[in-house]
């Protein structure tokens, strides 16, 4: 994908054709990335609407000398983060507060069938921590280097490396727990 | 992720793979809304403004505020020694009056009986 950094500098002066160019040239991009997060099509495409709406509301922010794809980059994940978190609080929040039923209902996990059983590993996976999560999900699902995740994330390789370390233990932890779950 | 764990490099691998392609209408749904939210901002951008320049004004009072209410705490508080009433009727009191008035004791015993004799006069 060829990016002309003009088309950021015409956005900034209110181009609407630059602002619809730049929706057109980074939505796949911004698109895959909630992908990695969220699983229903509805949020990915909720989330990515959002996403674009804070980068035309803070595009006074990018210099034109900035690296605009990498700025996009952090916008979006700073924005799967928060939204992770919100769900995180409103699932905490409805296992304290909601009906007394539903608590009751849910004591066990439920692992959905999953082509090449990998139910087990999603269910694992999304019961942990944002913090813990996110960088995972970028080393792992979208390959990237320990530099470019601390560069996302606004912290330094060694906070990368110790969350990675802790991802890693926690999902190891999760796994035996729900394999030994599921076999007894 | 793990070398040691191949089932979850496999499943790593499996969630590379789904993706979220954006639809045909989404540039225009984005544009949409965009510009619903811009229409949205300048209806309240009014009341914004009046915030907005509202708070300067807000700040500069409790400066002056905190600034006269320091003032008073530390500057000892003098009062006048008589006010208006007293300075015009002063030239036409006796002694005896003034120390009636002023409610100061009197300093001898000729005094005293100069208030008591002004007392029983009135």
């Amino acid at each position: 994908m060829t990016f002309e950094p003009e088309l950021v500098i015409r956005a900034q002066a209110g181009d609407v054709t630059a602002q619809e160019e730049l929706v057109r040239q980074f939505s796949p991009m911004v698109f895959r990335l909630v992908s990695r997060f969220f699983r229903h099509r509805e949020d990915v495409e909720d989330l990515a609407q959002d996403v674009f709406y804070k980068v035309f509301t803070r595009i006074d922010q990018v210099r034109p000398d900035e690296n605009f794809p990498g700025w996009l980059r952090r916008v979006t994940i700073n924005t799967c983060y928060d939204e992770l978190r919100r769900t995180r609080r409103r699932n905490a929040a409805f296992e304290i507060y909601g009906p007394q039923q539903e608590t009751e209902t849910v004591a066990a996990v439920e692992v959905p069938a999953e082509p090449g059983d990998f139910g087990i590993a999603r269910v694992a996976l999304e019961a942990l921590d944002p913090k813990l999560k996110i960088p995972l999900i970028l080393k792992e699902v979208e390959e990237l280097s320990v530099a470019e995740i601390a560069l996302s994330l606004g912290i330094t390789q060694t906070n990368v490396k110790v969350r990675l370390f802790r991802a890693r233990k926690k999902l190891a932890a999760s796994l035996t727990s729900l394999t030994e779950g599921r076999k007894s | 992720m793990n070398p040691k764990n191949p089932k979850l490099d496999e499943f790593f691998k499996s969630e590379r793979s789904r993706v979220f392609e954006p639809g045909p209408y989404f540039v225009q749904r984005v544009m949409a809304r965009l510009a619903e939210q811009i229409a949205a901002q300048r209806e309240n951008g009014i009341w914004d403004g009046v915030v907005a320049g509202a708070r300067p004004v807000f700040a500069l009072a409790m400066v002056l505020l905190l600034g006269i209410i320091a003032i008073q705490l530390f500057l000892p508080e003098t009062m006048p020694e008589r006010g208006p009433i007293d300075a015009v009727l002063a030239p036409e009191q006796t002694e005896g009056e003034h120390l009636i008035f002023t409610g100061t004791e009197p300093s001898n015993l000729e005094l005293e009986k100069m208030i008591i004799i002004t007392e029983d006069g009135q």
